[in-house]
Parts: C-alpha cells; sequence; structure tokens
C-alpha cells in the first residue's frame, strides 16, 4: 500500500501518469448543509411547514427524519397523524361483525355505480336541452319559410320540443284528465320519437303512420307501434270516440318502446366508467411541498456548482458516449423512474460505452450487468461517505498510453461525511466494486462499479435524494460525497416518465399510460355506438329515378362535338334556327322583325342587334367557316337568354 | 256488404288473376282498385307487357261481359258506340249497339286512334251512356274501360287530349320485368300456358258484387284532415312551377275515391293519409302537364308529384 502511494506520488510528481481532470473539485460537502439551507430559505418549500397531506407512501418512508430537521413540525405532524393508532379501539367482540371481503369489492362497483348515475343525471338533462333547443329552432326555422302552413297547435309544439319521455308524461298527464284524443297523439309521438333516437325510424312530416309501421327496422318494437298507429287512426280518421282503454292499451306499447333501452349500451358503458377508474386528489399539489419530492437536489447540486438539469429524453434513447467524449452523469431514482427491460438492457449499454450513471433504490430494478443486490445493515442506520477527490490513470509500465488498458487509482479526502438514514437497506455486488458510503457494520451503501468504459454509482436508496432526506442535518454533506465518485460537473435528473422506451404504436402509448382497459372497453362501446348509428345511416332509401341527360349536358356535348369536327358554321345555324322559332314564337302577332324583337327585349342598340340577327341567320351547315362562327353563337346565346328572361 | 266481406272479395279476386298474372302486382292492384273505384284506367308501357292479359284476366275473374276494341288509326266513332242501320224488312232505323256496351271494355292502343275516335268514349266514360242519332242509352253496370296505350313517343301514336285524360281515374304505369320474374314468365309460357285460353279461371266474383263492392267503397268515411290532405297535394301541383297545367278537383275526387278503395280493401271502415299516398302518383301522373322547360330538362311528372307529396305534410296531431 505505501509503495502503491509512492509510486502514485512520483507519478503526480513527474507527469509520468495520465490524470483525470478533477472535474468534481468545485463539490464541498462542507458546504452542502449551508447550500440546503438557503434553498430552504430562497424557495420557500412547504415539505415541512405544511407538507402535502395524505402523504404519500415514500414520505412516510422518511418520517424519521421530521423530528431531525428544523423547524419541521409540519411534516412530525403529519406523521404522527398517519402512524399514531386511533385513540379509540373497537372492542374485541366487534370482529363477529366483520364484514365479508368481497363486500369491499360490492360496495365499490354499487358507488361507481351511483357516480354514473350522476354523471348520467348530469349529462342527459344538459343533452336532453340541447336537443330541445335545437330542434325548437329547426321548427321554428320550418315555420318562417312556410308562412302559409297551417298555425301549429299546441300539441305540435310539444311534440316538436320534448323528448320521449317529456312526451310520455304529458301524454299520461292527458289521459288522466280524460283527454284521451290528445293523449293516444302524444303516445304514438313519444314512441315515433324514442324509435327515432334508436335509429329505427326516420321521422318526417311526409311520413304517414303506416309508413313509419313498414319502416321501422325495430322487430320487438313493431308491434307495439302497429297497436298505437291503430287506435290512434280509429280515433283520428275512423271518427271513432277516444277512450280510456284505447288510450291504456296505447299507454303500455308505448311504454314498451320508450323503456326499452338498449342494454348493450349499458353493459358497455358501465365497465367503461369503471375500468378508467383512478384517484385524485382534490388538493393541488406545489413545489417543495412533498418531503419525498427532488427539489433540494437540484438546488444543492446547482449551489455546488454542478449543471443539474432534467433528462428531458427516454432513458432508452440517450446516444452512446462517443470515445473520449466526457457525457453528462444520469441520475435515476428507480423508486420514482420506473424503467423497463429494453431501458435496462440500453442503460448498460450507455455506461458500456462510457457514461456515468447514478442509481437509486431498489437495485432488483437495476439492469442485472452490474452486479448488485440487497444487503441489510445490521447497526444503526448510520453512513459514513468518502469524497472522491481525483483519479489517477497509471500508464502500465513500458507502454505507450492508449487509454483502454490503463489501471485507476481513487483519491479520497481525508475528511469523511456522515449521514443518517431511515433505512437499513444496503448493497452487495457479484464483482468488484468501490465503497463511497457504509454504514457502521460495514454494510456498503453506496459504491462505485465500473462496467465497461463507464462507472455506476449504485446508491441502495433514494432517500438521500428526496427532500426530507436531503435536509436532515448532515445528509447533504453525505450526498455531495457521495455524487463526487460522479467525477462529473454536468448531471441530468431523469423524470418518472423517462424511465420507459418510446412507444412504438399509439396503441402501446395509451396501454403504457394505464387506459388499456379504458381501450378494451372502449373499442366494444364504439362499435355498438358505430353499429346504432350506422344502422341508422346505412338504411336503404328509394334512390330517384335515373334522370334523362339534361338539356345543358346535351347542348353541351353537342358543342364539343362541333367544335371537334370544326364545324362552327353548322352550330350557328342550328342554334339560329332554334332561337328564330322560339323568338317568333313570343313576337307580336305579324311582326317578322326579329332583329329588333331581340334590341327591344335584350336592351341592345338596334342596329348592333339586327347585324347580329343578319350573321347568325347567313350561318349555313356545309359552308365554309368564316371564323367568327363561335363567337356570334356566344353573343347571340347571351341575348337570346335576356330576351327570353325579359318575357318571363 | 260488410267489411271483411270485401276484404275477402278483394283478395280472392287477387289470388285469380295472380294465377295468370306473374309479377305485376302493381299493376292488377290498380286495375283492381280503379274499377272498384267506378273508374276507368289508362295502361301505358310498351308492348308485350302483359296489359291486355290483366284487362281480359279481370274480366274472366269478376265475370264480367268483356268487350275488345282495337284502335286502329281508321277507326270511327260508330264502330266503338254502334249505329242505326236502316232495316228493309221493317222499314225503319234499327239500333246496333257496338262493343262499348259491355261491363269490362279493352280499348287497347287507344292512342293508335285519331282524337275524334277518341272522343268517342267522352260520354260513356263520364256519364255511363252513350247518345247516338239524339237517343242516350245507358251503359251496362258495371261499366269499367280498360285502355292500353304505347307511349307516346312510340310511331303511328296520337296523344290523348287533357279531356279524354282526365276521365281516367288511374294511369299505370309498366315497367319491363325484372329478370327473375321474367324468366318465371318465360317458364310460365313454356310449361304449357296460353294466354288466349283463359278457360281454367273461375271467377272470384260476380258484376253484382263488383257493383256491391263499388258501393260499399263509396261509403268508407274520409274525415276532414284526410280531405284537406287530398286537396292540398292537388292544389300544389297548381302552383308547381314546372307544372303548366295542373290537376283539376276532379282529381281530387279520383284520389278520394281510390283511397276508400284501398281502405275498404284492407277491412277498414275508414281512410288514413297511408291509403291516400300510394294513389297519388297513378292519380296525378296523366292530369299534370309538365312546363316545355322542364320537360327539355328531363324533369318528369312523377318526379314532380313525388316532391310535391314530400312537401305536404301527413295530418296528425288533430286531437
Amino acid at each position: 500500500m505505501k509503495a502503491h502511494a509512492l509510486v502514485l506520488a512520483g507519478a503526480l510528481a513527474c507527469g509520468a501518469a495520465a490524470w483525470a481532470p478533477p472535474a468534481l473539485a468545485v463539490m464541498d460537502p462542507a458546504q452542502a448543509q449551508a447550500d440546503v439551507d438557503a434553498a430552504m430559505r430562497a424557495h420557500a418549500y412547504t415539505f415541512c411547514r405544511a407538507p402535502h397531506e395524505p402523504l404519500s407512501g415514500d414520505a412516510l418512508a422518511l418520517c424519521p427524519h421530521a423530528s431531525s430537521i428544523p423547524d419541521c413540525s409540519g411534516y412530525a405532524a403529519a406523521c404522527a397523524k398517519m402512524t399514531t393508532p386511533p385513540s379509540w379501539s373497537l372492542p374485541s367482540w366487534w370482529g363477529m361483525f366483520a364484514l365479508p371481503p368481497f363486500l369491499g369489492v360490492l360496495f365499490q362497483v354499487l358507488m361507481w355505480l351511483v357516480v354514473a348515475a350522476l354523471v348520467l343525471a348530469i349529462l342527459v338533462p344538459v343533452v336532453a336541452a340541447i336537443v330541445r333547443y335545437r330542434r325548437r329552432d329547426d321548427a321554428k326555422a320550418k315555420k318562417e319559410e312556410k308562412p302559409s302552413a297551417a298555425a301549429p297547435e299546441r300539441l305540435a309544439e310539444l311534440v316538436a320540443s320534448s323528448d320521449e319521455e317529456a312526451l310520455l308524461a304529458r301524454a299520461d298527464e292527458l289521459a288522466a284528465r280524460g283527454e284521451y284524443g290528445a293523449a293516444l297523439q302524444l303516445y304514438l309521438a313519444a314512441g315515433l320519437r324514442a324509435l327515432d333516437k334508436r335509429g329505427a325510424v326516420r321521422i318526417a312530416r311526409d311520413r304517414t303512420n303506416g309508413e313509419y309501421v313498414r319502416a321501422c327496422a325495430d322487430a320487438q318494437a313493431k308491434p307495439a307501434l302497429r297497436e298505437i298507429v291503430r287506435e290512434v287512426d280509429q280515433v283520428q280518421f275512423g271518427g271513432q270516440p277516444a277512450t280510456r282503454e284505447a288510450a291504456s292499451r296505447a299507454a303500455q306499447r308505448a311504454m314498451a318502446i320508450v323503456k326499452a333501452v338498449p342494454l348493450a349500451i349499458l353493459v358497455v358503458l358501465l365497465p367503461l366508467v369503471l375500468g378508467c377508474s383512478g384517484a385524485a386528489s382534490l388538493k393541488p399539489r406545489v413545489a417543495g411541498d412533498d418531503p419525498a419530492g427532488g427539489e433540494l437536489l437540484r438546488d444543492v447540486l446547482r449551489a455546488q456548482g454542478v449543471t443539474a438539469k432534467d433528462l428531458d429524453s427516454s432513458l432508452a434513447t440517450m446516444p452512446l458516449p462517443a470515445a473520449g467524449e466526457l457525457t453528462p452523469a444520469v441520475i435515476v431514482d428507480v423508486e420514482q423512474t420506473s424503467i423497463d427491460d429494453d431501458t435496462r438492457a440500453h442503460l448498460a449499454s450507455w455506461v458500456d460505452a462510457g457514461g456515468v450513471l447514478v442509481l437509486a433504490g431498489s437495485p432488483t430494478q437495476w439492469p442485472k450487468e452490474f452486479g448488485a443486490s440487497y444487503a441489510w445493515a445490521t447497526g444503526p442506520r448510520k453512513i459514513t461517505a468518502r469524497r472522491l477527490l481525483a483519479r489517477a490513470v497509471e500508464a502500465e509500465p513500458g507502454e505507450e498510453d492508449d487509454g483502454d488498458d490503463d489501471s485507476e487509482s481513487a483519491i479520497y479526502a481525508r475528511t469523511e461525511e456522515h449521514g443518517v438514514l431511515a433505512t437499513d437497506r444496503g448493497l452487495k455486488f457479484k464483482g468488484p466494486s468501490e465503497n463511497i458510503a457504509w454504514f457502521d457494520d460495514k454494510t456498503t451503501y453506496a459504491a462505485v462499479v465500473a462496467y465497461g468504459k463507464g462507472r455506476v454509482l449504485c446508491m441502495a436508496s433514494d432517500e438521500l435524494l428526496t427532500n426530507a432526506g436531503i435536509a436532515h442535518p448532515g445528509n447533504a454533506a453525505a450526498l455531495v460525497a457521495i455524487l463526487a465518485a460522479t467525477s462529473r460537473s454536468d448531471v441530468r435528473i431523469a423524470d418518472p416518465e423517462d424511465g420507459v422506451s418510446p412507444p412504438s404504436t399509439p396503441i402501446a402509448a395509451l396501454l403504457r399510460a394505464g387506459l388499456g382497459m379504458g381501450l378494451l372497453h372502449a373499442v366494444p362501446f364504439i362499435l355498438v355506438l358505430f353499429v346504432g348509428a350506422g344502422t341508422r345511416l346505412s338504411r336503404p332509401r328509394p334512390s330517384p329515378p335515373p334522370r334523362r341527360r339534361a338539356f345543358a349536358e346535351h347542348v353541351a356535348a353537342v358543342g364539343a362535338l362541333y367544335a371537334r369536327t370544326h364545324n362552327g358554321a353548322h352550330a350557328l345555324a342550328a342554334y339560329a334556327r332554334f332561337a328564330d322559332e322560339r323568338l317568333r314564337a313570343r313576337m307580336p302577332r305579324g311582326s317578322t322583325d326579329v332583329g329588333g324583337f331581340l334590341a327591344s327585349r335584350a336592351g341592345m342598340p338596334l342596329d348592333v342587334s339586327q347585324r347580329l340577327w343578319a350573321r347568325a341567320m347567313q350561318a349555313k351547315a356545309g359552308a365554309p367557316p368564316l371564323g367568327d362562327e363561335l363567337s356570334v353563337l356566344r353573343e347571340l346565346s347571351v341575348v337570346y337568354a335576356a330576351a327570353m328572361q325579359q318575357e318571363r | 256488404m260488410d267489411p271483411s266481406q270485401f276484404q275477402q272479395t278483394f283478395e280472392r279476386i287477387k289470388q285469380q288473376m295472380a294465377r295468370v298474372i306473374v309479377g305485376q302486382e302493381q299493376l292488377v292492384d290498380g286495375v283492381l282498385v280503379g274499377a272498384l273505384a267506378k273508374g276507368h284506367i289508362l295502361v301505358e308501357g310498351a308492348p308485350g307487357l302483359g296489359k291486355t292479359l290483366v284487362a281480359r284476366t279481370l274480366a274472366v275473374v269478376s265475370g264480367c261481359a268483356f268487350k275488345r276494341i282495337q284502335f286502329t288509326p281508321d277507326l270511327m266513332p260508330s264502330d266503338i258506340t254502334g249505329s242505326s242501320v236502316y232495316s228493309r224488312e221493317t222499314g225503319k232505323f234499327t239500333f246496333v249497339p257496338g262493343p262499348i256496351f259491355a261491363q269490362l271494355l279493352l280499348a287497347d292502343e287507344i292512342n293508335r286512334a285519331p282524337a275524334k275516335t277518341q272522343s268517342a268514349l267522352l260520354e260513356a266514360m263520364q256519364d255511363h251512356q252513350v247518345t247516338v242519332d239524339g237517343t242516350s242509352r245507358p251503359l251496362p253496370a258495371p261499366f269499367v274501360v280498360v285502355a292500353t296505350q304505347n307511349p307516346v313517343e312510340s310511331q303511328g301514336t296520337y296523344p290523348l287530349p287533357e279531356a279524354q285524360l282526365d276521365r281516367f281515374l288511374f294511369k299505370l304505369t309498366v315497367d319491363d320485368p325484372p329478370p327473375e320474374v321474367e324468366r318465371t314468365i318465360v317458364r310460365h309460357h313454356a310449361d304449357g300456358f296460353d294466354p288466349t285460353d283463359l278457360s281454367a279461371l273461375q271467377a272470384a266474383t260476380s258484376p253484382q258484387e263488383i257493383a256491391a263492392m263499388q258501393q260499399h267503397a263509396q261509403g268508407v268515411r274520409v274525415d276532414d284532415a284526410v280531405v284537406t290532405y287530398v286537396v292540398e297535394m292537388v292544389r300544389r301541383t297548381r302552383d308547381d312551377k314546372a307544372i303548366e297545367l295542373g290537376a283539376s278537383p276532379r282529381a281530387s275526387i279520383a284520389l278520394v275515391r281510390a283511397a276508400q278503395v284501398i281502405a275498404a280493401s284492407e277491412g277498414r271502415t275508414f281512410v288514413t293519409p297511408d291509403d291516400v299516398k300510394p294513389m297519388v302518383a297513378p292519380v296525378l301522373r296523366h292530369r299534370v302537364m309538365l312546363h316545355p322547360d322542364a320537360q327539355l330538362q328531363g324533369i318528369t311528372a312523377d318526379e314532380r308529384i313525388d316532391e310535391i307529396v314530400k312537401a305536404v305534410p301527413v295530418p296528425r296531431l288533430a286531437a
């Protein structure tokens, strides 16, 4: 050992060995506590005074620090509230009345049913009101566009502005008052409205009751609708009196139609509502109110002169370091950032290529290549950390420095830092590791593992990265001493969402977001919705009979033929004869001056009109073209149209 | 006659006719409804679609006296109505009735005769009597004219004048049958069916019963709302811009009468708008004259009528 130190000292003195740059010379554990106090004052973090309640599981695990942190009575009180058993206790015989476990699930389902009912109770009136409002607008528009129609009757207005439930209720009222005729009408209207909503019929003002029955796509509702129509027709057109029995029969059938809500939709909707459960606290979170948060870590690192930023990318897509590249160290708290297999593999490759990684939390979540596993400390939960000052890279004797096979030596500060933890979890490694922090029983708490060209700084827990853990007196210094082992002044901190590789498909993204169950429920729901709406839209409608070719199309086609054959003279002659025949039919009896008639009707100068007409009449089929045929034809057609328009 | 008896007889006639007529249900229904509504029926369609066969079958099934007149360009009115012939034995003119003196008259290819000859039917169709040499002679009851005509675009045809057209309750159009129906028709003939020999058919009713059915149909109740509905549709044909000449009040009457038969055929004693609607096109299509510009644009009477039907709201909520 002594010889090795001498060799190292000699190398330092004569420069025979290459030195890694003392990148973390700025990190000073002695200043760490002062930095923490300054950050607490500057940002007024509330995790001590008024932590976010109820405390999360992580924050609860950090409760042993609460009493040791100055001015942290709020956190301590919250911990006490959470950990103290209730002052009262149930008598021993109470166990007789303990509920079976399945009742919990049952009550949960009932709870969600109540929630769903509440949502529906809110939504249904809103949607109904919107629909009613729109229908009222439609009815108003129809009324405005056809003022000659008969004045809308009271019932018609009611039918136009109410949904089926309201119509049923109104019909019941009328029946109770003895107005059976009106009640029958409303029962029919309610049935039709319900069927229209389901897409089984399409309500239109030109449709007869018989057409509704024949077109009803709901086979189960068809007989009931037929019965109602029969009752209504007998009263309305058959002159028979409306009786209570008839109204009662119609009411039963209308009720059967209206209340037949598609159960399939409910069946699909319910699990959708139940499947998309999620707990959300009503109290909004504020930065720095969580004892298990990470705000202090960033503040302390920055105060230490380290560039600490969020990773802002996925751990699985970090570019591999190039040879000799000094990439930032990446801190990953696997308790907060879950990493998947792809990410684990990429992290191993990244470190192998020269990256420096800080892993905190459960080693079972780390890449297995690093060979770490849990070990448990037996003594007090105090750790001692040593600060790395520099690493010396010694060249092998007699060889040039190629940077590959050189051995390294670490130089640590003489002073050691001491921290207190809430956990007794330590680490052990399959391969060689370099202890950075350890419990009093020498169980490793933090260590550096060399892997390929890079290093991994492993920490058995993440509490030194949390607000409460850092705020505990002495822990900040221990943390700074541990992180000095990264030999980096640039650090990236992974966010919780950085641990998973980017989804390859949108569906994979939804599944990862925990919406898989919701998606599964949404698919049949959409299918049902699609079928429900699609059935209505896809119902065959009578297609209009094929029309004959429009006259305008015929003229255009013939004109195109003339143009292709360069026979404008024929076109002009034909059009002139057509116009001549039509115009003479409208000219005053005895008049023969077509040009003058055109001029008077089209409002154009007489000489121009006569010249145009004379030219048109000169045109003969087969005559050699003069070149002006199409322009004359176009001009004549405009004048002719103007004259005929005037005639009308 | 009670409603159920009417319904049963109606169905019986249809069943008998269906033994001969394949795939022309609408034509059969139309002719039958027209006859029971005391109307005359004009059937238009290309040759060979079974128009004549329908009329002959109806005559056999109904037991009515049947006569057929083949209209030709040289046909004279007296060839239809009959004429007074001088008898040398008695020294007097004796009236020899023409073929019009029948209960079911088939006027085949009516538009091949000129307007003068066509008009010989006017009095008979309207007043059910014929006046020859100043003497009016009643026609037997029931009296139904089933006229067939080829489309007016065919060569050698004379369009029927409006007054003549208005006398027809219905104008039914016959289209080419779909392939499967045509196969059935051919198979029917290949199996020995002879359209000239309808002796296998049985009379499903009698002229007296037909007359009774006509009387019954006229007694079917028509509510004011239905009358308003009918009148509104007919009036709209007069306001339609694409229609130069709309339908007359006779069309409204015809529409109601046809609807009454439809209602009676379903065993009802009252007419609903559902009975009216399918009768609108057959009643109106020959009574409206399209504007020439609309014709040039390819608009048809049926299309305009369809639009009108869609535009008129069905009577509802009249409580």
